[in-house]
């Protein structure tokens, strides 16, 4: 069973509705790279035991990304803001060259900051380190 | 014994991976030997640099890689 780390996205994701169980094999497995006998050894469970664990915690993150999305759409957002974020550069390009406005400065400050905000927030608990 | 393995850093929903040098008892409280390289998932395509050299200092001595660390070392 080869370690597919597109689960590590979706984990992060809908982590919290996984059970407690499931949450620490996920985390030894895929955040700390163990391999399913160290994390036999460690949890005081057999090899099978935690095969399962991985097995129905893939499922169930593809299950729901497939229904709800919610990855897809933060996927997606998040390249709808770069594509602003490179808008803005342009115009604040265009304004330190050829209009030289303060105002205009730092609207285009504001806007960028409101976008970062809007992705902090979409994110959840974004700068929780790991 | 000793393994080379990925460790996640990082923020929540921005993956991360540092390759490291760690103990096979320790690896729980985070604590690791050595970083030989890193594996940032985010970019596209994703970015990996591993210091050869110290891979094979440490597989000489009797390393082991983990099969993620072996796939990501081949490419």
């Amino acid at each position: 069973m080869a370690k597919n780390l597109n689960v590590v996205n979706l984990l992060d994701f809908y982590g919290a509705m996984l059970t407690d169980k499931q949450q620490e094999v996920a985390h030894l497995y895929f955040d700390e790279d163990l391999s399913l006998s160290e994390i036999a050894g460690r949890l005081g469970i057999t090899r099978q035991g935690v095969r399962d664990h991985i097995k129905k915690v893939e499922d169930a993150v593809f299950s729901l990304e497939k229904r709800l999305c919610v990855a897809a759409n933060y996927a997606k957002m998040q390249l709808r803001c770069r594509q602003i974020k490179e808008v803005i550069d342009s115009l604040s390009q265009y304004n330190q060259k050829y209009l030289f406005s303060a105002e205009l400065t730092k609207r285009l400050k504001l806007i960028s900051e409101l976008m970062e905000k809007m992705l902090e927030e979409q994110a959840g608990q974004s700068g929780e380190q790991r | 014994m000793v393994k080379i393995r990925l460790k996640r850093m990082g923020k929540k929903r921005a993956p991360f991976y540092r390759v490291v040098v760690a103990d096979v008892r320790a690896p729980r409280d985070g604590k690791f030997i050595e970083a030989i390289g890193f594996y940032d998932p985010t970019r596209n395509p994703a970015k990996i640099e591993i210091n050869k050299e110290r891979v094979e200092y440490w597989v000489n001595n009797g390393a082991q890689l983990t099969d993620t660390v072996k796939v990501l070392f081949k490419k």
